[in-house]
């Protein structure tokens, strides 16, 4: 069971614009997942339309470059995956792996249409909280694309090892 | 205001009736403007949101002197959200590469009408998640691009 209080203390983006009821009705439209420690939650390029909130743990995400498979970074309580599949249900854009025993809150896009029907105010203030991390992810990827642009020359003039190095210095592992 | 039969040709807003329809076109502020005109300058402050209802729109990044272009949008997409949601500096420059024709919507107004309008609230909310999302996407691929070992 959910602890509201916990959530806003974990979540407090999501939780900024939601009264008690709102929250209580939110709280209701996530499930519980447990993750063992080793397996993926999602895998690159399969399909997934769940926004994923980590509530305990610790989630490591990578993505593929070639037949190499690059750390991304590590995600612990408060975290929310999954948001760029979630809007647009694509297949997933990383692998997503619990490094210990975790348990993530899954809202389904069902869900959410659910919560819009009872709750339209808290439904989209959840949707406003996705958004601002969306941007987020938007201003860090320009970021590394004109790093990368910028690498990509240098690493020109270095051969391909530099190449991978520049990736690798770029997702932060 | 923006042209009803525009609206409503956008899926993600097909949830709303002929009333909300009306009162979001109304929200809009009409713009036209010709080919290079800079709709946002990166590093600026702004709020304003604009939604393409003809024409294209360049997004680029000025580095070292060297313009990059970051995505291109047409007809139905969104742009100006980054700096719109964070309400940080504005992240890049988006200019019109052709004539466009497309509705302006301030933080004020936009706030006003989601007050009003629950439902117009949700639906615009979800338009501005996926553009977000598609954002990110083509900044993903233009990343995985760059950086794609080649063959020697």
């Amino acid at each position: 069971m959910v602890d509201p209080v916990i959530f806003r203390q974990r979540f407090p983006l999501l939780a900024a614009g939601l009264s008690e009821a709102g929250m209580a009705a939110f709280i209701g439209t996530l499930e519980e997942r447990p993750i063992a420690a080793g397996e993926a939650l999602v895998r690159e390029g399969t399909a997934s339309d769940s926004l994923h909130l980590v509530w305990d743990g610790e989630l490591e995400v990578s993505v593929a470059a070639g037949s190499a498979s690059i750390h991304a970074g590590s995600f612990g309580p408060g975290a929310t995956l999954g948001e760029v599949s979630f809007f647009d249900h694509q297949p997933a854009s990383a692998t997503v792996v619990a490094a210990h025993p975790a348990r993530v809150l899954v809202l389904s896009s069902a869900r959410l249409e659910q919560l819009q029907s009872q709750h339209p105010l808290e439904a989209t203030e959840v949707l406003c909280a996705v958004a601002r991390v969306l941007a987020t992810r938007v201003r860090t990827s320009s970021d590394r694309l004109d790093a990368a642009l910028r690498a990509e020359t240098a690493a020109a003039r270095l051969g391909e090892g530099a190449l991978l190095d520049s990736l690798r210095a770029l997702l932060g592992s | 205001m923006m042209d009803v039969a525009f609206l409503r040709s956008l899926v993600a807003l097909r949830t709303l009736d002929a009333t909300e329809l009306e009162a979001l076109a109304h929200a809009f502020t009409p713009v036209e403007v010709p080919a290079g005109h800079v709709f946002i300058r990166e590093g600026t402050r702004g709020n304003t949101v604009y939604l393409i209802e003809t024409g294209d729109v360049a997004v680029t990044r000025e580095r070292l002197g060297a313009v990059e272009e970051l995505n291109h949008l047409g007809p139905g997409a969104l742009f100006g959200l980054v700096a719109a949601v964070d309400d940080e500096l504005r992240s890049a420059t988006c200019h019109a590469a052709s004539p466009v024709r497309a509705g302006a919507i301030d933080r004020p107004t936009y706030r006003a009408l989601m007050q009003t309008y629950p439902r117009i609230a949700f639906a615009v909310q979800r338009l501005v998640a996926a553009q977000l999302a598609a954002d990110f996407r083509n900044l993903d691929r233009r990343l995985r691009s760059a950086l794609r070992p080649r063959d020697a």
